[in-house]
């Protein structure tokens, strides 16, 4: 360590910091923590991954390996077989499994599952057992000699979605990459199918084989077992069995009754949110819908107000894995009222943030940590709600039916800049995202009403979704609180496929660019791909019009800062936008993009009238607008300053329409060299000379250009 | 300095990070964590202070910190399935995972430009407050808090590590994915704009000499 570092380590040494942590903070943390861990719901798509999360089979590890074979689902490997025996089995209403696993030691895990739609369920494991009948859920600790009863989840985690029909329903019909199954002939007879299972875990990197027995008539299994067939990892089982009854389950399996010598703990509180709807001029208004959204624009639910306009909305608990976390959005109206709408934001308590912009409503008391525990005393007052509606064609103009139109806003603040760490949908409806979701009539006209106005500035974006169209987006921002606004969409029948090659004019192939459909200057972003290893791309379902093109977007690095080496190394060039040879009837397409490599230079020499070189001057390479991204002039500095002598060089600049310099003193220049104070002093110096602008006039082979400019003072 | 973080677990036992016995037990609980809560939550409670306090030294505010420390272990518990390295690992793992939220948190460019804006008022109303007896600590902090924001993320992380959170320059590398040669040159430079930043706004030696 040097003299300078032990100076400053001095420094930092003196200085005081309130650094110690909150135990409360750590405590309500890690509550909150664990109850996402136990049911964390499952998310990636890797299904040895997903199916080591899910709690039954976390805890009885035979089903790991079982369901994994269940799901090596359906129709691949010709094994059709297989797939009604996984259609059978997604569609029973009753279900019993006894599971047990050997471990390497020898010892055994047996564990038992009961399982009744719509939503009955008994778990039975070593450590405890979990009765749910819709209506109450019991969790009996064994260990502890603990049992809790609070209300069930059934409304949250119905019995469909367990994890082996939710796994069934997911997989269904895609193929599971290391699972094999064959049926065996010989072993087979008139009443009982016996298949051979292979599947190797690319999570846990095991192999295992094993046999399921099925029923000829109704195709369900009776039995499976499976054998691990490489070496065992520490805590992998050594082999399992699953024994599968179908029967019909009595309502004795899923009484909530606790056993002797149990402790009953306190159950659980429900966590709610209530309040008030009231109309403008501050009376009860009685069955009007109240919705909530989480922050992540996820709908978690609704309820109704009473006759005296209360409302109280359940949460479901954090242990669902579908708890909101704060800040949370509610929006309440009355059907058949369409012009009012009464809303607000629940903030994380303690931590209010400014954003300012218009919160109406009345937040009275919240409790929450990451997920929000309870909210009492909520006002939500009636006001003009926007609208918006409008008309759904085809090319030919003529009206298109049922059509799903859905509605999302992006809030912004008082700059007209988003507001992400707000919320991101805050609507509140049932469409895929928790946004509101309509359809077109016979007339191909939709509407939504009842929309919160929003603010000044608010970005809205629609989205129309039919079968055999392509998608199409249509955004508009608002000019002021958002009353009413008339969105007609245009859409295009899809089913035109365009192959094709991305590479420059060096003949060196791009990989991994985004490539996209667009029409009449608009981007179909539905239709898009990337380019593959050999730079090759194929849009399938673009818009069929003989006004079709194919657009790779090269001047944004869409690799995140944090990966910085391909971040660093990205090459930018311009778009390319390339037209199809439209023919009638003809389907499939092939083009060739070619993108021409950014490598022009200019060297700038900048005086003032006087002959006096200008220094630390800012410039700036500008093309037509939106053909140099911002982040490519950042990256490639083509906006710097000039040096002491007044002059500047600019390398790997893009050969685009409108090619010119800028040269304005006020302008400041990302990585500035100079201190903060001496920019701004330049920056005043500066700010008297003349906004100019030298066209830059490019010559097919030409690739240096040197530019002497003299600025002129306002007064010159 | 901090020399070595102290935590209580279970209100008795006492643990140093910064020991190497108690640290292999983290292999341990890595291990078992991802299915376990129980291990989780012994793994959570032995690195809290530390991904908390590295995010107050890195944003100078408890609550924003507190956030910031949420999502960390929020993104531990999504991500630990995929966490395939040792208990080292895991700590430069947590590091990361800490430097990469609390990036995002200052990225947002109001919020930035109002902790700077706080820490402006702050050193203004020290410096004013000449005649009563200045607290030197706490205008010190608002010193550094003022300056350490004004870098560059990469730049105050790198210090942050190195001088907050006691790391080797070899340790700091390793969180960022770097060569110690690369992290010792970038220190070099962080730290002499820190202390260019620290020497304007104070006598910076006055402090220190």
């Amino acid at each position: 360590m040097d003299d300078k570092e032990k100076q400053f380590e001095d420094f930092v040494r003196q200085t005081k910091f309130d650094d110690a942590p909150d135990p409360n903070h750590r405590d309500r943390l890690e509550q909150d923590l664990l109850a996402a861990l136990t049911k964390q719901a499952p998310r990636q798509t890797e299904i040895w991954r997903m199916i080591m999360k899910s709690q039954i089979t976390k805890l009885a590890a035979a089903a790991v390996i079982i369901v994994a074979v269940l799901i090596g689902i359906s129709t691949f490997n010709g094994t059709t077989a297989w797939a009604k025996v996984i259609k059978a089995l997604g569609e029973v209403e009753n279900i019993y499994i006894v599971s047990t696993v050997t471990m390497p030691d020898g010892t055994q895990v047996q564990s038992k599952c009961w399982l009744r739609k719509p939503h009955c369920l008994r778990k039975e494991e070593p450590s405890g057992i979990v009765i749910d009948n819709g209506e109450e859920r019991l969790t009996i600790n064994k260990e502890k000699k603990r049992a809790q009863l609070e209300d069930s989840w059934a409304e949250y985690r119905p019995v469909s979605q367990e994890y082996i029909f939710e796994q069934i329903e997911m997989f269904r019909g895609q193929k599971v990459e290391g699972v094999t199954v064959k049926k065996l002939e010989d072993q087979s007879n008139d009443n009982i199918s016996v298949f051979r299972l292979d599947c190797a875990s690319t999570y846990s990197q095991l192999t295992y084989q094993g046999k399921a027995w099925v029923d000829t008539d109704t195709m369900l299994p009776k039995k499976i077992e499976v054998q691990l067939t490489s070496k065992s990892k520490v805590g992998e089982p050594k082999s399992g069995e699953m024994i599968f009854d179908y029967a019909p389950i009595s309502d004795d399996v899923f009484e909530t009754v606790v056993p002797e010598g149990y402790t009953v703990r306190p159950r659980k509180k429900a966590r709610v949110i209530s309040g008030k709807v009231i109309n403008e001029q501050g009376d009860a208004v009685a069955d009007a819908l109240v919705f909530i959204v989480s922050r992540g624009g996820h709908f978690v639910s609704e309820s109704r107000t009473d006759i005296q306009g209360n409302f109280a909305v359940k949460l479901p608990p954090p242990s669902t894995g579908r708890a909101p976390t704060s800040p949370v959005f509610l929006r309440a109206y009355q059907e058949g009222q369409s012009d009012k709408v009464a809303w607000t934001i629940i903030p994380t308590p303690d931590k209010a943030k400014k954003w300012g912009i218009r919160i109406p409503g009345k937040v009275g008391h919240v409790e929450a940590a990451v997920y929000l525990f309870t909210a009492s005393g909520i006002v939500l007052q009636m006001e003009p709600a926007g609208k918006i509606s409008g008309l759904i064609k085809d090319v030919e103009g003529s009206p298109i039916t049922n059509v799903s139109v859905s509605v999302r806003c992006n809030p912004v603040d008082d700059y007209g800049n988003k507001v992400s760490e707000l919320i991101f949908q805050p609507l509140g409806g049932h469409g895929k995202r928790g946004e509101p979701i309509t359809q077109t009539d016979k007339k191909g006209r939709y509407e939504f009403t009842n929309l919160p106005r929003f603010w000044d500035k608010t970005v809205f974006i629609l989205n129309a979704e039919a079968d055999g169209y392509v998608d199409k987006e249509i955004r508009f921002r608002s000019a002021g609180p958002m009353d009413y606004k008339e969105v007609d969409f245009q859409l295009y029948r899809a089913g035109l496929t365009v192959n094709g090659i991305l590479k420059d004019n060096y003949g060196e192939l791009l990989r991994e660019r985004e490539v996209y459909a667009r029409v009449d200057g608009k981007d179909y972003r539905a239709c898009r791909t990337k380019t593959d290893k050999k730079g090759r791309f194929r849009l399938v379902g673009c818009p069929i019009t003989q006004d079709l093109q194919v657009k790779a977007e090269l001047s944004h690095n869409h690799w995140p800062p944090h990966e910085r080496e391909r971040y660093m190394s990205y090459r930018y060039y311009p778009d390319v936008v390339v037209g199809i040879d439209y023919e009638e009837g003809k389907t499939e397409y092939e083009v060739e993009l070619v993108a021409e490599r950014p490598e022009i230079t200019i060297e700038v020499e900048l005086r003032n009238s006087a002959g006096e070189p200008l220094s630390y001057f800012p410039v700036e390479v500008h093309g037509t607008p939106g053909s140099i991204a911002s982040q490519w002039k950042a990256d490639k500095k083509l906006k710097q300053r000039t040096d002491e002598r007044g002059y500047c060089r600019f390398t790997e600049v893009p050969n685009v329409e409108g090619l010119k310099l800028v040269m304005w003193g006020g302008s400041g220049v990302w990585n500035d060299p100079l201190s903060k104070d001496e920019a701004e002093k330049l920056r005043n110096e500066y700010r008297k000379y003349k906004w100019t602008e030298v066209p830059i006039e490019v010559a097919p082979t030409k690739k240096e250009y040197k530019v002497k400019v003299t600025l002129l003072t306002r007064e010159e | 300095m901090i020399v070595g973080t102290s935590l209580k677990i279970s209100g008795e036992t006492k643990i140093n990070l910064n020991e190497g016995s108690n640290a292999a037990n983290d292999g341990q609980f890595i291990a078992e964590a991802r299915n376990d809560p129980v291990a989780f939550g012994r793994l959570y409670r032995r690195h809290y202070d530390a991904v908390f306090r590295y995010c107050v030294h890195r944003l100078f505010e408890r609550q924003a910190a507190e956030d910031v420390t949420s999502t960390v272990f929020l993104k531990v518990v999504e991500n630990l399935g995929r966490f395939k390295g040792d208990k080292q690992q895991f700590r430069n793992w947590l590091y990361k995972i800490a430097t990469n939220a609390v990036n995002n948190h200052l990225r947002q460019a109001t919020r930035r430009k109002k902790l700077l804006k706080v820490a402006g008022e702050q050193v203004s109303h020290r410096a004013t407050d000449c005649l009563g007896a200045i607290d030197a600590s706490a205008e010190r902090l608002a010193l550094l808090k003022e300056a350490m924001l004004d870098l560059k993320p990469r730049y105050q992380t790198i210090i942050t590590l190195r001088f907050f959170e006691n790391l080797k320059l070899t340790e700091v590398a390793e969180v960022l994915a770097s060569s110690p040669g690369t992290v010792r040159s970038q220190l070099a430079r962080a730290l002499a704009k820190l202390r260019k930043k620290l020497e304007l706004a104070t006598d910076f030696t006055d402090y220190t000499g």
